[in-house]
């Protein structure tokens, strides 16, 4: 498949897929702005500023982006992350320029209304409080916040419900003018169009957008961890959950690849699409040591390429009636077991395999690809389209070996546990036990 | 591009094999992967209130161990060869889905026939996966949304109506289930004849059904499949509401609705384009509209109608601030009345109309939005030329039949609603 690049003289970049498979399109434009370019004050500022995008323009009345779109038989969202806010159209390809004509218009035109940013307040408030019904929210955040101390990664992408609450209209409105601008935009189609054709369009609908000033480039840099970081969560609970952190190389390090094939062996392959699925690692490591031995409900490895150096996390349930010692010891054992002896060539080929797998998976639809170019081109490069696989066939059994030694140790961790406070719910635990046991 | 629907007589190719399976098979060339989905007419409809969860533990079960495989060799084939495989039995069917490179059709294939046929319900595994599933429960216990729509269909449904419980059962029912009623559900429900298979992706359909025909034409079950009723619930004559504390949570999870209708009831596609007005089109329809947009009073509200074999329910669904509960429920209730009061604009009714016509092609991008829709073509009866009838079934549904339906379907004084949410707010 052919990607074609194209930049227009305000420094909007142009990415164009054509896939003529279905009578479908997607368009998508990225922001490079997320919760990684928000100061104390003001977390969460990103994701709001993204609510606000369906608000108004002088054009385009609150609510009516959704309708239109829906009106041409097309789906839309938006999303926001620590590293980009993203924004989609996925229409009948003889609607696509709909797409341009909303996103051409919010990039600079959205209004802001008081009113509305007022009532919008609770809505977010509101998704936050939804994310806190759930205890792993309230975990994982501790421990976020306790891995980052300096970077802005310190904090989830919801942001802090203090900052939810005092933040201003003329906070947003100055996040919004600082970030949206066609210079710090990459534009993404993919689908059934004619490349020519469509980058004529988009030239006529984005080119006269003025170029923006150089947003503030994000400075701060986590200093290396000096020793192992642990926090207890006490709350209402219906589990005790454990989950580590250990700083892990952004997208563009050399380590990536080497990482991600750790990540594989030690939980299989996840998936590498919009929609999901992924390999549930039952016949990987941790899976192994933790599920298939009773001590675990499930576990997890996870690791994302971002913009600057992140985390790879290891997370658990611990099963009812098990010491959450006991999984703690489990893990770091299959850790240290990484971190010391080879991996098998099989194991090696199992990931190179399910990776070739879900990469094809993940570009079955434009909206997977126009997801997965877009993600690449923010933290890295959507080249790696093209030599995503081969890099990975590239890592060796002693590549696997140095990168989890070098970053799965104990003083680059931080170890969180969540422990139910609610006595009901610990006694049923054991009583469970017991009966398993007999 | 031209502009043809996947989903045509001519594309598709159905097969009845000997035992009774009907299989449909997509060639798309597109993607180097091929997805298959089945669905089987059985499921939770068949526990009683001692054997609540019986469907879902059985069908679980499957995969921990067949004749040819252990759960672990099992999971060493998939993982080795990038495939995936998941199956679960729901309230009406059991469904399975896999998803291979094509060069992996036949293995995948091998998997599918080995669990449905001869799963062996090993006890060390089996009994790992009862404690997994009384996990799940506990950990559904507390789930606000889980457990304001579980109570909700508490409510809604009579105690004697399959839709009363929800097929993940319950933690006294499960913990008490022998592996023999296991087996035993698997022997008698998992029948070839009240099966259905769908493959879609880089195939030669007459290919693929040899293959399917070698893999599971062998498939046979004596006797003959017990009847498959849902009966229709009756309606409510009264307000129902329950209200669940929780510990530790921050925010309200709330169902209300009404039982309504099944997919193959004449009212269902007016009462579609209806709930979507209410409740989907833009950001959550009507009720977006007023009740985040206009009042800010939740992050998500939302309706929707669960039309399967069964008539199942008509319900609204968000999440707020407990100190703005009864302002959302008033505004809920607010926009039935409208809903039921007055005939949705010609405007409204346009969007939906072009809205669930435009996207079609949308839903059909995907080998696997192929197969779900194939499987619902082949589950409901709706013929291989559905779509090709669709457009015209939509365009002719007027306001005057949606609003029939709403006063129909949507109750103001006589609902069910269940709440949970942190203690001591859900006065």
């Amino acid at each position: 498949m052919e990607i074609r690049e194209e930049h227009l003289d305000n420094g909007l970049m142009v990415l164009l897929a054509p896939v003529r498979t279905a009578p479908v399109a997607t368009f998508w434009v990225w922001y490079r702005v997320g919760s990684r370019n928000e100061v104390p004050g003001i977390t969460g500022v990103s994701h709001w500023v993204e609510h606000m995008m369906f608000k108004g323009t002088p054009t385009l009345a609150k609510g009516e982006i959704m309708h239109l779109v829906n009106r041409n038989g097309g789906v839309d969202n938006a999303f926001t992350s620590a590293d980009y806010t993203a924004y989609f159209e996925t229409l009948p390809s003889d609607r696509l320029e709909l797409a341009l004509r909303i996103e051409s218009d919010r990039m600079v035109n959205a209004l802001f209304d008081p009113d509305e940013v007022a009532s919008e307040r609770t809505v977010i408030i509101s998704e936050r409080e939804g994310a806190e019904n759930e205890p792993r929210f309230w975990l994982s955040e501790e421990v976020q916040a306790t891995a980052f101390k300096v970077h802005s990664y310190h904090h989830d992408t919801i942001g802090w419900k203090v900052d939810l609450q005092t933040m201003t209209r003329d906070d947003l409105y100055a996040h919004y003018k600082k970030h949206y601008a066609p210079n710090n935009a990459i534009i993404v189609a993919a689908g059934d169009f004619n490349a020519d054709a469509l980058l004529a369009k988009i030239a006529d609908a984005f080119g006269a957008l003025p170029r923006g000033g150089a947003p503030t480039p994000v400075t701060s840099v986590e200093p290396p961890q000096e020793g192992e970081r642990r926090v207890k969560v006490r709350r209402p609970g219906p589990a005790k959950y454990w989950h580590a952190a250990y700083h892990v190389p952004q997208a563009t390090d050399p380590d990536f690849f080497p990482l991600f094939v750790l990540c594989g062996v030690l939980d299989g392959v996840g998936s590498m699409s919009f929609s999901g699925g992924g390999s549930p690692g039952r016949s990987a490591r941790l899976y192994r040591a933790l599920v298939a031995t009773g001590l675990a409900v499930d576990v997890d490895c996870s690791f994302r390429a971002t913009i600057d150096p992140g985390t790879l996390d290891v997370a658990a349930t611990v099963r009812p009636g098990v010491p959450i010692e006991r999984v703690e010891r489990a893990l770091f054992a299959e850790l240290d077991k990484i971190a010391t002896k080879p991996v098998t060539d099989e194991e090696l080929d199992k990931v190179i395999k399910q990776a070739r797998s879900q990469f094809v998976y993940a570009t079955d639809g434009v909206m997977n690809l126009g997801y997965w170019l877009g993600q690449w081109q923010v933290v890295s490069s959507y080249k790696a389209y093209g030599t995503f696989l081969d890099n990975l066939m590239r890592v060796t059994k002693a590549d696997v070996t140095r990168v989890a030694a070098k970053y799965l140790a104990e003083t680059n961790r931080t170890v969180g546990w969540f422990i139910p406070t609610d006595d009901n719910v610990r006694r049923k635990a054991r009583r469970t036990s017991q009966r398993v046991r007999r | 591009m031209a502009n043809s629907l996947p989903i045509t007589p001519e594309t598709i190719t159905r097969a009845t094999l000997d035992n009774g399976l009907v299989v449909l098979v997509k060639d798309n060339p597109n993607n180097a992967s091929v997805t298959l989905r089945g669905r089987i007419r059985a499921g939770g409809l068949y526990d009683t209130d001692k054997t609540s969860g019986l469907a879902h533990f059985a069908t679980a079960a499957l995969q921990r161990g067949t004749r040819k495989r252990t759960f672990q060799k099992l999971n060493d084939e998939l993982d080795q060869n990038g495939m995936s495989f998941g199956i679960g039995a729901g309230m009406e069917t059991i469904g399975f889905s896999g998803k291979a490179l094509v060069e992996d059709f036949d293995r995948l294939l091998d998997i599918v026939a080995d669990v449905l046929l001869h799963p062996t319900f090993p006890r060390v595994e089996t009994e790992k996966l009862r404690n997994e599933l009384l996990t799940d429960l506990r950990e559904a216990d507390q789930d606000t949304q889980h457990v304001a729509y579980r109570e909700f269909r508490a409510a809604c449904f009579p105690a004697t109506h399959p839709y009363h419980r929800l097929s993940d059962g319950r933690a006294e029912t499960v913990k008490r289930l022998t592996l023999k009623a296991l087996a035993d559900f698997h022997a008698r429900y998992f029948r070839p004849e009240v099966a259905a298979l769908v493959v879609v992706g880089d195939v030669r359909a007459s290919q693929a059904i040899e293959k399917i025909e070698r893999k599971l034409g062998k498939w046979k079950v004596k006797g003959a499949a017990q009847a498959h009723v849902i009966p229709n619930a009756p309606k409510l004559k009264q307000i129902l509401r329950k209200e669940i504390p929780l510990a530790g949570k921050t925010q309200a999870d709330i169902v209300l609705g009404y039982p309504a209708l099944s997919r193959t009831d004449p009212d269902f596609y007016a009462l579609s384009l209806g709930d979507l007005i209410f409740g989907r089109l833009g950001l959550y329809g009507r009720l977006g509209a007023e009740v985040r947009d206009k009042q800010g009073l939740a992050y998500y509200v939302f309706s929707s109608v669960e039309a399967n074999l069964g008539a199942g329910p008509w319900a609204v669904r968000a999440g707020v601030n407990p100190n703005n509960l009864d302002r959302a429920v008033e505004g809920i209730v607010a926009e039935i009345k409208r809903l039921r009061s007055a005939p949705v604009t010609q405007d409204e009714l346009s969007e939906a109309r072009d809205f669930v016509t435009g996207s079609l092609a949308l839903r059909l991008e995907t080998n696997e939005g192929v197969a779900a829709t194939l499987g619902d073509v082949e589950l409901f009866g709706l013929g291989l030329d559905y779509l090709q009838r669709y457009p015209n079934i939509i365009r002719a549904i007027t306001p005057e039949q949606i609003l029939a339906v709403a006063q129909k379907y949507a109750q103001v004084e006589n609902y069910a609603l269940a709440i949970a949410g942190p203690v001591n707010s859900a006065q």
